[in-house]
């Protein structure tokens, strides 16, 4: 019932989206730079679904929204089956990873019990501990049949996080790398796709080593006994995209612009393929091929050239270094001391960005003040203005200051198009990986 | 980069005796352990250790089995006061942070569920008086510090690592 309910709003959002462009008064955020600007309105078709930013699936009260995540709607279907079917409403959209993975709890067990248990090559079911920063979701990788909007892939390797059979036999190699984040409440999400540069979420090295950290063998049921071992790319969680029939070349994430102080909640769309049909041309954009290993760019940021950046929808700020932006000094309802930027009025900053093929693109953002707009507008879950600080970075990139990232979370991608082609891809545009917006 | 030296600062030789002398029960490796600590982390990461050192401190570089690169930075006195972190997966943190683990995790879980403190998915930022934590990134690609500021040696920047 939920679920359908959120289809419903969705499809509300997309026509306000299609009356008004964004709606309020407010005027938006100027010049982005060098991007194609203001998206146009989300339009239904077969390779678009509909995209939201809002407060997330956790939200009971205001303290506890989220904050510039953005979600689609997603149907897993028991693989060959085309009825035994249960659409997922609140899947996280992210750049950052690759592949699709789902809370267990929220399959029904008629879906559960019919998905498809990958096996290792010790003849044991193959269990994922996937690592984000922040902490790590262990469970087994299970095959599905996947829908979104008019696209459809069969035989996807995704991951079943917290699935009740594996929880009594996490290694200690898995969850030392982080807090655990198997649960909607943990993970803020009832799943995630990744839809960044890469199509396999691993890539050879969890393909030859078998001490990867991600991928286990594991007993069924057991309480102890999960080894590492290598997976081949083929059996490792994959992003859907690449198995549809033509649109399986990258995505488009489009959002519209925002007004300066946030909105409660904004639609836009994820569009699938680039350059395969009449919606997803590349148009004008700029082509910044990535890094082959990485998928990150250079950026140029006040002198200093950082050259593991990356477009992260699965960041919510733009997260860098510059110690000369006042942080809060703590955030929202909390007390807890903060690392969002506070500058007394709202900075408008430049990057140069530097794709490794060598085209350049320059960019401006707008840092506002994190503290006056988690206050002045509690319900506000999209905002364009979020900066925060990562940090000095010099001390932990590997050789020097060039091996440092620029994030650029969200907040980049309102009033854009930001293209990702995944790696090995043939696009309108060239070979992926890359990002063009 | 800098390069690396050839000649062990003294508070590594020292680290070097108090390894022999506890090489029967070697600690958990860890912010806040002494020096000979980094044995016991280089085996169960099965990973390689390098050394060098630079002014005010010295760096144990681990490369671990999965090729993510740890760096131990230990202070004269032969304190583990920071480590930092890159490579294709993350390190185990709860080895590498020891005993200030359980605060990492309790702060990064308090964040989680509070709105103007979530952070997503790829990015971490832990600030209490005792542990920073600054950590991101994406998949295929994770980088980090963390470090415990009463620990600095006097004289020295966080800024000042390498």
């Amino acid at each position: 019932m939920r679920k359908l309910i959120f289809v419903g709003l969705a499809q509300a959002l997309l026509l306000l989206g299609g009356c008004g462009g964004g709606g309020s008064g407010v005027a938006p955020v100027g010049s982005k730079g060098g991007g194609s600007g203001t998206p146009p309105p989300p339009v239904p078709a077969s390779n678009v679904v509909a995209m939201t930013v809002d407060a997330g699936p956790n939200a009971t009260s205001t303290s506890s929204y989220d904050v510039d995540t953005p979600f689609i709607t997603v149907t897993v279907c028991a693989p060959g089956s085309t009825t035994n079917c249960q659409q997922i409403d609140h899947v996280e959209v992210d750049t950052g990873s690759f592949g699709l993975r789902l809370i267990s709890s929220v399959l029904t067990p008629s879906v559960a019990s019919a998905l498809r248990q990958e096996l290792s090559t010790t003849g044991n079911p193959l269990v994922e501990c996937t690592q984000f920063i922040d902490g790590f979701s262990w469970g087994p990788v299970k095959v599905a049949d996947v829908r979104i909007a008019g696209e459809s892939a069969s035989s996807v390797p995704m991951q079943v996080i917290g699935d009740p059979s594996f929880q009594n036999e996490i290694p200690a190699a898995c969850s030392g790398t982080g807090p655990e984040e198997d649960t909607v409440k943990e993970f803020g999400a009832n799943g995630i796709l990744g839809v960044g540069p890469f199509g396999d979420d691993c890539g050879a090295g969890c393909a030859s080593k078998p001490d990867n950290t991600f991928y286990y063998t594991c007993p069924a049921n057991g309480t102890s006994g999960c080894g590492g071992i290598a997976a081949a790319e083929a059996d490792q969680v994959t992003n859907p995209v690449v198995f549809f029939a033509t649109d399986n070349n990258g995505v488009i994430v489009q959002l519209p612009s925002v007004p300066e102080a946030g909105t409660p909640t904004t639609a836009g769309s994820l569009i699938f393929g680039i350059g395969t049909e009449g919606n997803n041309g590349l148009n004008n954009a700029i082509v910044l091929t990535a890094d082959p290993n990485t998928g990150d760019i250079t950026t140029t940021y006040k002198n200093a050239s950082l050259s593991r950046s990356f477009f992260d929808t699965g960041s919510n700020a733009f997260y860098f270094d510059d110690s000369s932006i006042p942080t809060c000094p703590t955030s929202g309802t909390s007390t807890v001391k903060s690392s969002w930027f506070c500058p007394t009025s709202t900075l408008s900053l430049t990057a140069t960005n530097t794709g490794r093929n060598g085209t350049v693109s320059n960019v401006t953002f707008e840092v506002a003040n994190a503290d006056t707009l988690f206050k002045s507008s509690p319900v506000n879950t999209a905002f364009d203005n979020l900066g925060a600080n990562a940090g000095n970075q010099s001390s932990f990139c590997p050789n020097s200051v060039a091996d440092c990232a620029f994030d650029f979370g969200l907040p980049f991608f309102f009033g854009r198009s930001v293209y990702v082609a995944i790696a090995g891809a043939n696009t309108s545009g060239g070979p992926g990986p890359y990002f063009a917006y | 980069m800098k390069a690396f030296s050839s000649t062990l600062p003294v508070a590594l030789a020292l680290g070097a005796l108090l390894l022999v002398g506890e090489a029967m029960a070697p600690a958990k490796a860890a912010l806040g352990d002494r020096v000979a600590s980094v044995q016991a982390d280089r085996a169960s990461m099965k990973g390689q250790l390098r050394t060098r050192s630079a002014p005010g401190y010295s760096v144990q570089e681990i490369t671990s089995a999965s090729g993510t690169v740890v760096r131990e930075y230990v202070s004269p006195a032969g304190v583990v006061f920071a480590v930092s972190w890159n490579g294709p997966a993350m390190p185990n943190l709860q080895q590498t942070l020891g005993t200030y683990f359980a605060q990492y995790q309790t702060s990064v879980r308090s964040r989680r569920t509070t709105r103007g403190l979530r952070q997503g998915h790829n990015h971490v930022e832990v600030h209490t008086p005792s542990l920073i934590v600054h950590a991101g990134g994406h998949m295929r690609e994770y980088f980090g510090l963390a470090y415990a500021p009463s620990l600095l040696p006097p004289n020295l920047s966080i800024s000042d690592l390498h």
